[in-house]
């Protein structure tokens, strides 16, 4: 652990403020130190650099107090890898060691030896609950931010969908934002529409392939099993699926849908800001918060907003709403602390989630106010987490990945 | 600096920070041959992180499965091949940790005289299929690495499949049974297994190759090393170029600490520009500013296949014997008096398709390539006549079409009787090496000669399947008994040049 710090602390380019806590891990750019600093600056917050920390008698803590809490990650990893985060944390005392895995295999296997679990959806999250209370552990929900699944693509192909009545600009003309019509996207995707045939070149470069989303491997990935189940949703009739004789019916219907983009990129959010993302993946599944965090860093260089790259909601909104479950009492203090601390709070506003309401501030309010300042324009910032009602239970949604073709992650 | 140090005193204690005198850490790195060209940076590396790659360059065919090798590293080309083989067998564990850190298309670099001749009249890239069609022409040589053990090799492979099938998506099973690629495979000759000794290859025989096909970083190294008389023109097929991302995958989970020290490095800004300046492939970083020979947009996105059967029928046909040996139709023709006018109009038109006239993207890849023969048996109650045809030459494509048109119908039909003759001639064919099918046509039933029975208990050359293609009043049950037993189909006259090329990317 000492070796790690300080080879990290080694490594580090000159000019950059020392990294105290762990080895940075493969990030992108915009989790990464350089950028954080100025978005922390841009955000009028304290900025706390090294050189000012080692005066703050809160971080030199002595090693015997710190606290090692060992979580297991689902998603979200953008928030607790953050390396302010983890300087936060470490002024509370607590480092932290994580383990990535899906939602699901989280879910369905063992939590010995970890303070918690961070998973990016309920039903994985009501499963474990359940479960530890049957067997009379512990297990205390937490709830601080959430995010929306959203269809990010460009302004070309949020015009042909309008076209075609597909998607439709929610402030007017310009804006950065759509609604799109899930059922009616499914339709054209299913009739192996291509973008050719449905007039892109009106607004931009040709485009042979057909109609599709891209989502990361939806074997391992929360976004893309979210959008799979936001997609069975809408091919089974606006209804949930209920049962397993459903799910593979649904999972029959569906799986071309999913399965037509081949095997992805793991990166489709850093090659979807990069100059290549419009022909590499035009429309790709991601967080809402990746696309603010994008935008919020160009604001920080002096670069105009990106009109060019838009969002689309799809019409029934669906928030992703992680949840923190603490196994040890080491795991609740960190929930409360990424609750409560107002510095963690403004954290995570500034990485584009939208936080929990609570206070009476509806959600995503922080969120909203920093895109204002910033000259973002913001999005409805309303939104309830019924979403989650049109998501199948765990085990039902495990059913449909493994039909569509992932190995099966033991649970059924 | 004065702050590091500072910090490395007051919070982690005196005895922690001698890192100067720590040993660097090493890491066995399984690497495709191709990342040679990141050496340089390496040392860099070390001396930044204190982590010391230790690359073994193999051809990258030998990461697609490594195989007991104990490496804590792998850095291919690509990993997709690795993921599907691990899911397709029944991998249930999480997947080696993989960082993709920079990325290049698998495009054409074509001579500028090539380049000229092969840009479509309304200007732009060609298509893949224009190159399938040059290559048949004999107009477009190329050297490619073989797809089985290289990556470039494979996306190349994968990228003129997904334009041959035309689908708009992704390739499925379905449609790599058939293969339309033999035209363009006419052209490649310079193979070798990796993308260097291609270039190599290609560089002592720049007379007579028209390109090379590879990723775009070789070709612009290949350009700025001016080893070439002059600079290849880089072409990026309009219908779809496959992207090759470099992952670095952790195979050994222990070193992952070394391991997130080294990707976060790569990743970094500075590094990421180093990257592009040295070795021409494109920073995933949206951060860096393009060097302007990377800004050429890629094309439509060609998605790669994710089921195991879809890449291991591709490297079947690739690797099929006979793909590269002359191709011979024998096209068995009812000559009775009903096939006259319209039918034998058709079949003529449909036959002018596969010598060129057919311009879509799907006629280009199956029409007939410079090396092919046809030969035309014309029956009515025995085989009247026999002539070959070059058909990859014009001269040889009028002599055929001029052939057809002439008269001399029959009013009985010896179907079976006739299709042994034509077998007869498709054994000797075959002792010339290459490939032979039977296209038999006909409109009428059986009344001379041998029955079906009879023709099916004779002796035959296994390796010749017939095609039956049945206008009109044609015993279909027969025709399809027949070509089914011998490994081909029956097709219905009403869609003649659909059916002749399918035949043609079928078999």
């Amino acid at each position: 652990m000492l070796r790690g710090e300080s080879r990290a602390a080694e490594s580090a380019d000159p000019g950059d403020e020392p990294e105290l806590t762990v080895p940075p891990s493969p990030k992108p750019y915009y989790l990464r130190r350089a950028f954080l600093m100025r978005v922390a600056a841009l955000a009028a917050l304290p900025l706390t650099g090294a050189a000012v920390l080692v005066n703050e008698d809160k971080w030199a803590l002595p090693l015997s107090r710190v606290q090692v809490v060992r979580g297991k990650l689902a998603s979200k990893k953008e928030f607790l890898e953050d390396p302010k985060v983890r300087r936060i944390l470490m002024g509370h005392g607590i480092r932290l060691e994580l383990t990535s895995a899906s939602s699901r295999a989280i879910a369905v296997n063992s939590l010995d030896g970890f303070d918690f679990a961070f998973l990016s959806g309920q039903p994985a999250a009501t499963m474990i609950v359940e479960r530890r209370q049957r067997e009379r552990l512990q297990a205390d929900p937490y709830s601080p931010f959430l995010s929306p699944i959203v269809l990010a693509t460009f302004r070309d192909y949020a015009e042909t969908l309008r076209d075609h009545g597909v998607a439709r600009p929610l402030e007017g003309e310009g804006s950065l934002y759509y609604e799109i019509d899930l059922s009616a996207f499914i339709g054209l995707m299913r009739a192996g529409r291509r973008w050719d045939d449905l007039g892109i070149t009106r607004y931009g470069p040709a485009n042979g392939n057909r109609v599709l989303a891209n989502t990361p491997e939806v074997c391992g990935s929360n976004s893309a099993g979210t959008y799979l189940g936001m997609v069975a949703y809408a091919v089974n009739g606006d209804r949930v699926v209920r049962s397993f004789t459903e799910a593979d019916v649904v999972a029959d219907k569906i799986k071309p849908l999913l399965t037509e983009q081949g095997l992805p990129s793991e990166e489709i959010f850093e090659v979807y800001i990069g100059p290549d993302g419009r022909q590499r993946g035009p429309i790709v599944v991601v967080y809402e918060h990746q696309f603010f965090t994008y935008q919020l860093d160009r604001r920080a260089r002096s670069v105009d907003v990106d009109r060019e790259r838009v969002l689309m909601y799809p019409r029934n909104g669906y928030l992703a709403l992680p949840r923190l479950i603490a196994l040890t009492p080491a795991g609740k203090r960190l929930g409360e602390l990424i609750t409560d601390d107002p510095e963690l709070r403004g954290r995570a506003a500034e990485l584009g989630f939208r936080l929990y309401p609570r206070h009476g501030v509806e959600p995503g309010a922080e969120l909203g106010e920093l895109l204002e300042r910033q000259g973002i324009p913001v999005p409805v910032m309303a939104g309830s987490d019924d979403s989650q009602t049109r998501l199948p239970a765990l085990a039902l949604l495990d059913r449909m990945i493994v039909r569509i073709g992932c190995p099966g992650s033991g649970s059924s | 600096m004065r702050a590091r140090l500072l910090l490395c005193g007051v919070l982690l204690g005196v005895a922690a920070c001698s890192w100067g005198a720590e040993p660097p850490v090493r890491l066995t790195v399984l690497a495709a041959a191709e990342l040679a060209d990141l050496e340089p940076l390496l040392d860099e590396l070390e001396r930044d992180t204190g982590v010391e790659l230790a690359m073994d360059y193999r051809a990258p065919g030998d990461l697609l499965d490594p195989g007991g090798a104990a490496y804590d590293l792998a850095w291919p080309s690509s990993d997709r091949y690795l993921r599907i083989r691990l899911k397709d067998a029944g991998f249930r564990g999480e997947p080696p940790l993989s960082t993709s850190v920079m990325f290049s298309p698998v495009v054409v670099g074509l001579t500028p005289s090539a380049a000229a001749a092969l840009r479509p009249p309304g200007g732009g890239a060609p298509t893949w299929a224009d190159l399938a069609d040059a290559a048949a022409r004999g107009r477009f040589r190329f050297a490619m690495a073989d797809p089985r053990t290289s990556g470039s090799g494979l996306a190349a492979l994968v990228g003129v499949a997904t334009a041959a099938a035309g689908t708009g998506g992704v390739l499925r099973p379905e449609d790599v049974t058939c293969d339309r690629l033999r035209g363009f495979f006419t052209g490649h000759t310079i193979s070798a297994p990796t993308s260097g000794d291609v270039v190599d290859q290609f560089v002592s025989r720049q007379e007579e190759t028209e390109g090379v096909i590879a990723h775009e970083s070789t070709l612009l190294s290949l350009n700025a090393a001016g080893r070439l008389r002059q600079p290849l023109e880089l072409v990026y097929p309009r219908d779809g170029t496959v992207v090759s991302d470099y992952p670095v995958l952790l195979l050994n989970p222990a070193r992952r600490a070394a391991y997130d020290e080294v990707v976060g490095w790569l990743k970094s800004e500075r590094v990421q520009r180093e990257i592009m300046s040295r070795t021409l492939r494109r920073p995933l970083s949206p951060r860096v500013e393009r060097d302007p020979r990377l800004a050429a947009p890629l094309g439509n996105a060609v998605y790669f296949p994710g089921e195991v059967e879809v890449l291991d029928s591709l490297l079947a046909g690739y690797a099929a014997p006979g793909r590269r040996g002359a191709e011979r139709l024998v096209l068995l023709l009812d000559f009775s008096g009903s096939m006259a006018g319209e039918r034998i109009r058709a079949l003529r038109s449909a036959v002018a398709g596969l010598g060129g006239a057919d311009r879509s993207s799907s006629g280009r890849f199956v029409r007939f390539s410079r090396s092919e023969d046809v030969t035309v048996l014309r029956f009515g109650g025995r085989v009247l006549d026999e002539r070959t045809f070059a058909v990859g030459t014009p001269r040889g494509m009028d002599g055929l079409l001029r052939h057809l048109a002439s008269g001399g119908f029959d009013s009985r039909t010896a179907i079976w009787s006739s299709l042994d003759r034509a077998y007869a001639r498709a054994a000797r064919l075959l002792k010339g090496g290459g490939r032979v099918s039977v296209v038999l046509m006909t409109d009428g039933r059986n009344n001379a000669g041998m029955s079906a029975e009879a023709f099916l208990n004779r002796s035959r050359p296994g390796a010749v399947p017939t095609f039956a293609i049945a206008f009109g009043d044609a015993d279909r049950s027969d025709l399809r008994r027949v070509a089914e037993a011998t490994g081909g189909r029956a097709l219905d006259g009403g869609e003649l040049p659909a059916a002749l090329k399918e035949i043609r990317g079928c078999h």
